[in-house]
């Protein structure tokens, strides 16, 4: 994962201040439950219930997409062990993974981390159940299976994982998409497409394989969803808010060209 | 056994071989999706590691697509397993994306809990039984301990290896 260096210069100094490197410095107290190269884990000092747990890379990583993809995998892998850990020695029967990115979720510190909470019935623990609204999501739809789907093709191809993917209906839907995107819009969309050609070249000949092993259920959706994402492609270029507080300036004039390619590849690419 | 998500409930945004991500029918949020293994898992304990995994890749893209998309603050990544008040059936992880005064909250009272229970607690789950780690290279690979070094690897997730592991998997 590259960072240019005035990232690495804000990150340095947010580690001198950070309480969670300390923890791990054993400069402030904790009562470890877990620790090994990549990972390390203490009981919560302000907990939900008794047995609330953190689990956090040992390296300092403020947010999730940050974290490089072994640390990830170590991390999921180990939040799975120590959910039943945690059940085991609260006695509970039922545990959570509860992620916070951002203050307005709840992140109270700069260091990633996740929580992992026992449950159990009557616990009063209510407030972290997801609840039910009737909330409109129906203009979302389209970029999203848009993006998701260019975000899970990329990631698949660079883990060698490409065989997860279905059929090749969503093959097809990719490339549909970066014809549009030439058609429609102006800028970095040369440099979008190029990238994506060589993507949807391979994805021809992975597809091939697959359809030998595959299901042929969900042709149906995907065409639905390729008139769907035509016509929200434009959408998504307004809405590039998002994390551009640490990025610098080259990187986010990337991202503001070419939103769905290249921004969803930068953060990708932090995972090399 | 009737399971709404094995079903395919919620509008699909995005499936593969593993994972099926929906918008549930009732939303709690603008940007709220749900990620799921399409086998029908109801505890995290049962999942294999490298379905795990996935599905938390999944999660952490599905999570960076409605923060950009939508110009979020934040976004919540949560998954709940086992039994409790209105626990899941299906073992499902909910990404949703959140601002400031959205009606939302997650944020639990802490609770006053002496250190010596602390401590007590923590030598409990330090030493609970493992459930087994699964790894992707050689069979017989050596069980993770809880407080041991774990190996640097790098995982190739391939069909037949799910198959020969779920095979060797201790409950």
């Amino acid at each position: 994962m590259e960072l240019t260096p005035e990232q690495k210069k804000m990150l340095e100094e947010q580690k001198k201040q950070c309480p969670f490197c300390q923890i791990i410095a054993g400069k402030i107290p904790s009562q470890k439950v877990y620790e090994d190269d990549l990972l390390f884990s203490v009981t919560d000092i302000n907990p939900a219930a008794k047995g609330h747990i953190l689990l956090f890379p040992k390296e300092h990583y403020p947010i999730l997409p940050l974290i490089p993809p072994e640390t990830f995998k170590a991390m999921f892998q180990k939040a799975k062990e120590l959910s039943n850990s945690v059940e085991k020695g609260a006695l509970a029967t039922g545990s959570m993974i509860v992620v916070a990115n951002g203050r307005a979720a709840g992140q109270q510190s700069a260091h990633f981390m996740l929580h992992i909470i026992p449950r159990e019935k009557g616990d009063k623990l209510d407030v972290l159940n997801i609840p039910e609204k009737d909330v409109d999501n129906s203009e979302i739809i389209g970029p999203l299976q848009n993006n998701l789907g260019i975000m899970m093709q990329n990631h698949l191809q660079r883990e060698g994982m490409t065989v997860l993917m279905e059929e090749e209906g969503e093959v097809q839907e990719a490339e549909v998409i970066s014809e549009t995107e030439e058609s429609e819009e102006d800028g970095d969309e040369e440099e979008q497409s190029e990238e994506e050609k060589p993507v949807s070249e391979e994805h021809d000949e992975e597809a091939d394989d697959n359809e030998e092993d595959g299901d042929e259920e969900s042709d149906q959706e995907d065409e639905v969803g390729d008139e769907e994402v035509d016509e929200d492609s434009n959408g998504d270029k307004e809405d590039d808010a998002g994390e551009s507080s640490e990025d610098t300036a080259q990187e986010t004039e990337e991202r503001k060209g070419s939103h769905k390619e290249l921004d969803l590849d930068t953060i990708a690419d932090m995972f090399k | 056994m009737t399971c709404d998500i094995c079903d395919g409930k919620g509008t699909e945004i995005y499936k593969d071989r593993i994972a099926y991500v929906y918008i549930p029918d009732k939303p709690a949020a603008v940007g709220h999706l749900v990620i799921a293994p399409r086998k029908h898992y109801k505890t995290v304990q049962e999942i294999p590691d490298d379905i795990i995994q996935h599905l938390y890749f999944v999660a952490s893209f599905a999570s960076t697509a409605v923060y950009e998309m939508l110009g979020a603050e934040g976004t919540n990544i949560i998954a709940g397993s086992g039994v409790y008040d209105n626990s899941p059936e299906h073992y499902c992880i909910h990404v949703i994306a959140r601002k400031e005064n959205d009606g939302l909250n997650f944020m639990w009272e802490p609770k006053k809990i002496e250190k010596d229970k602390l401590s007590e607690i923590a030598k409990k789950i330090k030493d609970a039984p493992v459930v087994e780690a699964q790894s992707n290279e050689v069979a017989g690979a050596p069980k993770a301990e809880l407080s041991g070094e774990k190996p640097k690897e790098k995982e190739v997730i391939e069909g037949e290896n799910y198959l020969i592991k779920q095979l060797r998997r201790i409950p």
